[in-house]
């Protein structure tokens, strides 16, 4: 395992944190270049806390990320987010047990501003993106 | 739980630093605005529930393997 190929510095920093994991604010993708591309969004301090993530466009290549202008603040992105640009956006894998198909958290993506490597999942409120669409 | 009613426009407060006022009832949904610092995180119960759900303790655990195996195949990798 080793960092992913995109990310020169490494730590990705959550200022608000992660839903469902209070205090965790640091995190690196892990990656094996066997599961590409599916990486690992896990904790720095906690590495047992670690979630298969992989990028919407290798799934979605059409996906639209809308992010709020609170939001573009906290991330600081200098000029408006464009996946493929200045940002990357990540959906969380369910891989489920065998017995339900995997599913893509596509209403929550993480953005990632690549410039400063600030990131938060971003809820599209306004899309009608599915919480576990299927992908495979 | 603590269970009590509120009017559109009204709030409440928990602890010093934390208000969650009703903007507006719908018909079926209330909107509501939380003032809270930063340093207190405000999410969607069914999404930190969903991420939870998502951890795998180990990367190198057969089934991750086989899943990543499954979806390099659906991609065509």
């Amino acid at each position: 395992m080793r960092e992913a190929e995109p990310l020169p510095r490494g730590v990705l920093d959550f200022p608000e944190g992660l839903p469902g994991f209070e205090g965790l604010n640091q995190f690196v993708l892990l990656q094996d270049e066997e599961l590409l591309p599916m990486v690992f969004l896990t904790s720095l301090g906690e590495p047992k806390i670690c979630l298969p993530v992989m990028s919407v466009r290798s799934i979605r290549p059409d996906y639209q990320i809308q992010v709020g202008e609170e939001d573009r603040k906290l991330l600081r992105f200098a000029s408006d987010p464009a996946l493929g640009g200045n940002a990357l956006c990540l959906v969380v894998l369910n891989l489920g047990n065998g017995a339900q198909p995997a599913t893509a958290n596509l209403l929550a993506p993480i953005i990632v501003n690549i410039e400063t490597w600030i990131a938060k999942q971003v809820i599209q409120a306004d899309s009608s993106y599915s919480t576990a669409a299927e992908v495979f | 739980m603590l269970v009590f009613r509120r009017n559109e426009g009204e709030s409440f407060t928990i602890g010093d630093s934390v208000e969650v006022r009703i903007l507006e009832i719908g018909r079926n949904q209330v909107k509501i605005g939380v003032n809270a610092p930063r340093e207190v995180g405000i999410y969607r119960t069914e999404i930190s529930q969903l991420n939870r759900r998502s951890v795998v303790g180990d990367p190198k655990a057969p089934q991750v393997r086989a899943a990543a195996a499954a979806l390099r195949k659906a991609l065509h990798l």
